[in-house]
């Protein structure tokens, strides 16, 4: 029944094609076709955001993606997060000087919710960091962390 | 569907090979669909989809339909709006033009979910998953909006109230393509509150008929068969016709609420729904110039 | 922050993770991100049915399928020591003749592939003979409730009982665990109160609900060796575990951990890695089980409890005597609900002093999912229903109840009860530096506004042993061994901390490495908040040893007295002179060390080896039309001795905090017709960054009198307790209505407030 069909995404600029299943999630992509494994799966149902991945600038949920549906886009995942000389992006140093990582696996998916925040442009009305972050769990902390982190940014970008 | 079998755990794992096809015009979608009828599921933003399969719900064809020209976007007409069926919740949100039409609209579904859920769902597989905590069937009633069918075994348009389509849907009504929603383009209030969802969220629109009356219509999303919808209006003087009490009472009646595992029990519903439904009308009232 | 001064170089600042660049950039790896070459992956048949009599079972179409290699179920357990348990062993690694929850492990495949595996378990043919289900404590209590065991005692391997008290195990089919405890002569002392209270609280079933969800990669390279790669918090309590269950020998059982995605107790004790193991020895291949986070959710949870507490207070509001009645719902097997137990029941008298405490705690079995260790143990169901009626008797005999509490409150120094180990905190201190951020009620015009306050004292580190190893390499780089895991606690950051602070060196060159029972020093498990005194102590200890094998080295290559030497920096520091390590080794003499190395050993006796103290002030906001209730402001203080990484305890107590609002207001797994309700990510509500409120404050105090390194104590397990009492008395200031149910959801609070307008005013 399974028919294969061919892919072509970017994945965190890189070009990337792949014969794949029709059933073949995008986080088993990332995670095992392309051996990208900072994208963490928790829930595996929408419900916590740690699989979140920007398609198309998107924060979406790479466990209820297919990869099919990835066809043609350009994916940013957490190993394209930090910048090109490997050092951490604003929003990485943000978390880091804020002491948020606890157990770290909600982590790359919290990353790549701030990440497709400051990517938005223009930011429509309304949009507020803040509640974009209320999309994702974290059970570790008490989200305070990420409270102080998002004031670090609003400052950063106050005072450029 | 909020309780899950838990002898296999739902996973992407359980999803079994399916064949995908990917439309590019409604035609096409609508062949498909009516071709293998029984044994396809539609996929938009593909949540539910996903989730249902994950859970074993499996049919040998997947059609997705993101991608048919056509079936998204946003169309302002002179006294009508007009939403593809495939428009996802994010863009709704953020168009411009609607957002000039129909602000409440845009704020309405700026609060639902989450933004993960908003950048992938879509306007049509909120309505179209049938599952009792969505709002977007609630929030179209009251704004008077029309489902826009294409039949796909006839081939036919067919135009269908929010509330003829929940009167229908579940009496099999074949191979539907939800194509696009019609809203009317006129001022009207919006208010409604969902600090209990999922159990219960309610929305209310009211506007000024002409007649020195403000009319409009309330929902309440939270029984299983989809949202229950009764007419409102409020006379110059602010008397309420029908009796709102009246009407909260009798939904209070028909909400399966038993059916519910989340949230609070019926009895506890009974006594909110009126106050809330008559905060929003007060709301409401406050708000229509 | 309350802080002692600090003249140290690295313990009191607030060093960023250690492994926090790798989990900002998603180089991080937790267990599961691991594979092995030629794995096969398992997935787990569960009983639809909470109660049943396995009547057959056909694997055959399962084993038909291509690409399946291996199905277990009850009957590859025969001839193995089969059931696992924390202190009574009556679970058994997959249902034996009968399932006791909806849920249960009924057989497990191993395939090619995870999808392969899923198709075979549906392939799996049960015939069930179904019982009646046990949903509550009141349904196992009843008379006709069915027997979930045979009657027969299961082996244990408990403790004697602690000073004042004692246990029956099993002494009905449907109680796993009775425990008493009691000084005083608590009736005598009843007749002598001016008041005494007399009231109900219970608790609802919270789910650890870690993101992480429990995974186990299992390989029997032959019959007698096992190498299990997992998220368990006691890699050396399941290596015995495993090694028990298969008749191994425990040198033949290697447990490997690293980064674990979160724990709370849920990862505490055996758990899934039995079924990996049984499906590694069975296919000889190496087997990956995950689960999902659902299924991690059916395997462990907190225990839903009843507690009835009579209380005497004195004609001047004197606490004086407390009898304590608890029904825990142990669910369908023990885990660590004995030891839950018994720590419950020795903490009823909370912070304050008492004549006479009496306790009673029974562990009851019900067809639901097994409850063990969570966050606290137990203390957090003791502070409910304790600082609930705190301020309700308050409310009866007329006093404020910060006041109330302030006249009870243990003195420095002095000790609860009788062998109890001595207050090392001053509750007065703490109290006041919450009390005085926050307005009474009196003053504050909204009228369903209101403030409660709330505090607990748990014990931690005790029974506990921790051993270390700490490498120099004469590159200047330190390994530091320890048996901790990492679980989120930043164990790892602390722990580098203080070997930094006693070697005097720059905290990026000490690594810290994955645990491997082969050749990790021993820890007796991540648990009581021990990681950083415990832990800490054994590492404080085997660095200086280690610093000392690099003197004694330095000495001989420079032929003078050790008491000479000095070592900071990395650098050996003779008179005027220094030498890097590498200086001193002189390639052409052939006894230079490959690296100087220190170990060592902390055993901690049993009872409490610190209090963790935490003073919670709530306020709320009550809408008294709808029960609707929004928390506006929450305070906490914890005393954490010296704040090795004040930055550290403060995310450690945020984070409890969340577990505890969650724990208040709507975290609940229900049951109804005996399944489980609400046990999915999707239908679990937990807390997102909205419920938390914008003015949340963590204040951290440093009283100096923690038996850890630098006068460190934990501070793991102390944020989550006092929140639900807090926001109850919160509440009850706002609108006088008492919930006395968790969670504390809009029907119940508008039922309080009915309840309350259509009664006399009684109490708060
Ligand atoms: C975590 C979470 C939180 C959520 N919170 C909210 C909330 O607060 N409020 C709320 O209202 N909703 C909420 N939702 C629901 C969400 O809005 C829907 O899941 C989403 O809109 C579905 O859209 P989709 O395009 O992904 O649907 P799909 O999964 O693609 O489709 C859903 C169903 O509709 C059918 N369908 C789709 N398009 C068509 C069409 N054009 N014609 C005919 N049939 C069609 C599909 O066959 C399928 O049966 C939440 C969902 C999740 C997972
Ligand atoms: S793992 Fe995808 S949302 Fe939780
Ligand atoms: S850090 Fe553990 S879940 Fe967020």
């Amino acid at each position: 029944m399974t028919e294969s069909l061919r892919i072509h995404i970017k994945v965190n600029g890189r070009p990337e094609s792949a014969e794949i299943a029709p059933n073949l999630m995008l986080v088993d992509f990332l995670r095992e076709h392309l051996g990208l494994q900072g994208t963490k799966l928790a829930c595996d149902q929408g419900a916590c955001g740690a699989c979140t991945v920007l398609l198309d600038g998107r924060p979406v949920t790479s466990c209820l993606t297919f990869a099919f549906a990835a066809d043609g886009a350009d994916l940013q995942t957490i190993e394209g997060a930090s910048r090109d000389n490997g050092t951490l992006s604003q929003v990485q140093n943000a978390l880091h000087d804020c002491g948020v990582p606890q157990c770290g696996f909600c982590t790359p998916g919290m990353v790549m919710m701030m990440e497709g925040f400051a990517r938005q442009d223009p930011l429509p009305p309304g949009q507020t960091l803040e509640t974009w972050m209320n999309a994702n769990l974290c059970r570790c902390s008490g989200y305070q962390g990420f409270r102080r982190a998002l004031d670090q940014l609003a400052n950063e970008a106050g005072n450029p | 569907m909020l309780i899950d079998d838990h002898t296999i755990a739902a996973s992407r794992r359980r999803i079994a090979g399916f064949r995908l096809h990917r439309p590019v015009t409604i035609d096409e979608a609508c062949d498909l669909l009516a071709r293998f009828s029984d044994g396809a599921m539609l996929h938009a933003g593909g949540i539910d989809v996903t989730n249902r399969m994950k859970r074993g719900f499996l049919q040998p064809h997947v059609i997705a339909v993101q991608q048919v020209a056509g079936l998204s976007g946003i169309r302002l007409g002179e006294t009508e709006i007009e939403i593809g069926a495939a428009t996802r919740h994010w863009d709704i949100e953020i168009d411009p033009g609607l957002r000039h039409a129909l602000p409440t609209l845009c704020d309405y579904v700026a609060g639902l979910g989450n933004i993960r859920i908003r950048m992938q769902g879509t306007i049509g597989g909120n309505i179209m998953a049938a599952e009792p905590g969505y709002e977007m069937p609630a929030v179209l009633a009251v704004l008077d909006a029309e489902l826009v069918f294409r039949d796909c075994a006839t081939r036919t348009e067919r135009r269908l109230t929010v509330d003829q389509w929940l009167e229908i849907r579940g009496a099999n009504p074949g191979p539907l393509l939800l194509t696009s929603i019609r809203l009317p383009r006129r001022p009207i209030a919006l208010a409604w509150n969902r600090q209990l969802r999922p159990a219960l969220s309610l929305v209310a629109a009211l506007r000024h008929d002409g007649t020195g009356q403000m009319r409009g219509r309330m929902a309440v999303t939270g029984g299983s068969s989809g949202p229950l919808i009764a007419d409102i209006a409020l006379t110059a003087a602010g008397r309420e016709d029908p009796d709102l009490g009246l009407v909260a009472r009798a939904w209070v009646d028909r909400l399966p609420l038993l059916q519910l595992p989340l949230g609070p029990d019926a009895g506890y519903c009974s006594e909110v729904i009126p106050i809330l439904c008559r905060r929003l009308l007060q709301t409401l009232s406050k708000r229509l110039p | 922050m309350t802080a002692l001064p600090n003249t140290l170089a690295h313990v009191g600042r607030s060093l960023a993770d250690v492994n926090g660049h790798d989990k900002l950039t998603g180089a991080a790896r937790y267990a599961s991100d691991f594979s092995l070459a030629g794995m096969l992956h398992a997935k787990i048949l569960r009983s639809p049915h909470p109660h049943a009599r396995i009547v057959s079972i056909d694997a055959s179409k399962a084993l038909a399928v291509p690409g399946v290699v291996g199905v277990v179920s009850g009957e590859d357990l025969s001839g193995l020591d089969h059931t696992y348990g924390m202190f009574i062993r009556d679970q058994p690694v997959i249902a034996v003749d009968k399932v006791r929850f909806a849920g249960e492990p009924m057989a497990a495949v191993a395939a090619e592939t995870e999808e392969l595996a899923y198709r075979a378990i549906a392939a799996i043919h049960v015939e069930y003979d179904v019982l009646p289900a046990i949903s509550c404590i009141a349904d196992a209590l009843a008379g006709n409730a069915p027997p979930l065991f045979d009657g027969r005692l299961h082996p244990s391997s408990l403790q004697p009982p602690p000073l004042c008290s004692s246990w029956v195990q099993e002494p009905a089919p449907n109680i796993l665990f009775d425990f008493s405890y009691s000084f005083g002569d608590i009736e005598a002392l009843f007749a002598g109160c001016a008041h005494i209270s007399e009231d109900r609280f219970t608790l609802a079933r919270q789910s650890h609900a870690a993101l992480e969800p429990h995974v186990a990669i299992a390989f029997a390279s032959d019959h007698e060796h096992v190498e299990v790669w997992s998220n368990n918090q006691d890699p050396f309590l399941l290596r015995e575990d495993i090694a028990r269950i298969f008749g191994l020998s425990a040198e033949n059982v290697r447990f490997h951990a690293g980064l674990v995605g979160g724990g709370f107790g849920s990862k505490s004790y055996c758990k899934i890695e039995p079924i990996a193991v049984l499906l590694a020895r069975k296919t000889g291949r190496p087997v990956r089980l995950a689960l999902t986070m659902a299924e991690s959710m059916m395997t462990v949870c907190d225990h839903p409890a009843e507690i009835r507490l009579r209380t005497g207070v004195s004609a001047s509001g004197e606490t004086v005597v407390r009898d304590a009645v608890v029904e825990l719902d142990g669910g369908a097997y023990a885990d660590a609900s004995p030891s839950v137990a018994m720590r419950m029941g020795t903490r009823f008298n909370g912070p304050y002093r008492w004549k006479g405490v009496r306790t009673r705690v029974r562990v009851i079995r019900t067809t639901t999912i097994p409850a063990g260790s969570f966050r606290g143990f137990g203390m957090g169901h003791v502070t409910w229903a304790c600082e609930s009626q705190m301020d309700m008797i308050a409310g009866r005999i007329g006093l404020h109840p910060a006041a109330f509490r302030a006249q009870n409150f243990l003195d420095p120094g002095s000790s609860g009860a009788p062998g109890e180990r001595v207050l090392d905190c001053d509750l007065t201190e703490g109290f006041n530096a919450v009390r005085n951020r926050i307005a009474d009620k009196t003053t504050s015009a909204n009228t369903n506004r209101g403030t409660g306050f709330a505090v607990a004292c748990k014990g931690g580190g005790s029974s506990h042993r921790a051993d270390a190893r700490i490498d120099i390499h004469p590159t200047g780089d330190v390994t530091l061994a320890a048996g901790v895991t990492e679980i989120g606690q930043n164990t790892r950051t602390i722990l580098t901390q203080v070997a930094a602070e006693v070697l005097g060196m720059d905290t990026a060159r000490i690594r810290v490495v994955n645990i491997d029972t082969h050749s990790t020093p021993f820890d007796s498990g991540t648990h009581a908040s021990n990681g950083a005194t415990v832990a800490g102590l054994a590492v404080r200890d085997a660095a200086t040893k280690a610093a000392a094998e690099v003197l004694l080295f330095a000495a001989g290559r420079l032929q003078c007295r050790v008491e000479d030497l000095s070592f900071r920096q990395m650098l050996i520091v003779h008179g005027s002179a220094s030498y890097s390590l590498s200086d001193l080794i002189d390639p052409t003499m052939k006894d230079n060390p490959a690296s100087f190395s220190g170990a060592a050993s902390v055993q901690t006796p049993g009872g409490s080896l610190f209090w963790m103290p935490i003073w919670t002030v709530a306020e709320v906001e009550v809408d008294d039309e709808t029960g609707i209730v929004r928390l506006t402001r929450l305070i906490n203080a914890a005393d954490v001795g010296r704040a090795i990484n004040p930055q550290r305890c403060i995310s450690q107590i945020e984070g409890a905090a969340a577990q505890g609002l969650g724990q208040a207001l709507f975290e609940d797994i229900s049951y109804r017709n005996g399944q489980p309700l609400t046990a999915t990510p999707l239908t679990y509500r937990m807390p997102r960054l909205a419920d938390i409120p914008a003015d949340f404050e963590t204040i951290i105090l440093e009283q100096g009198r923690g038996p850890g390194p630098f006068g460190a104590k934990g501070v793991g397990e102390s944020g989550n307790l006092t929140i639900p009492a807090a926001i109850a008395n919160a509440i009850a200031d706002a609108v006088g209505a008492r919930v006395m149910d968790l969670p504390m959801t809009p029907d119940k609070i508008l039922r309080a407030i009915r309840a309350k307008a259509g009664a006399s005013p009684s109490g708060r």
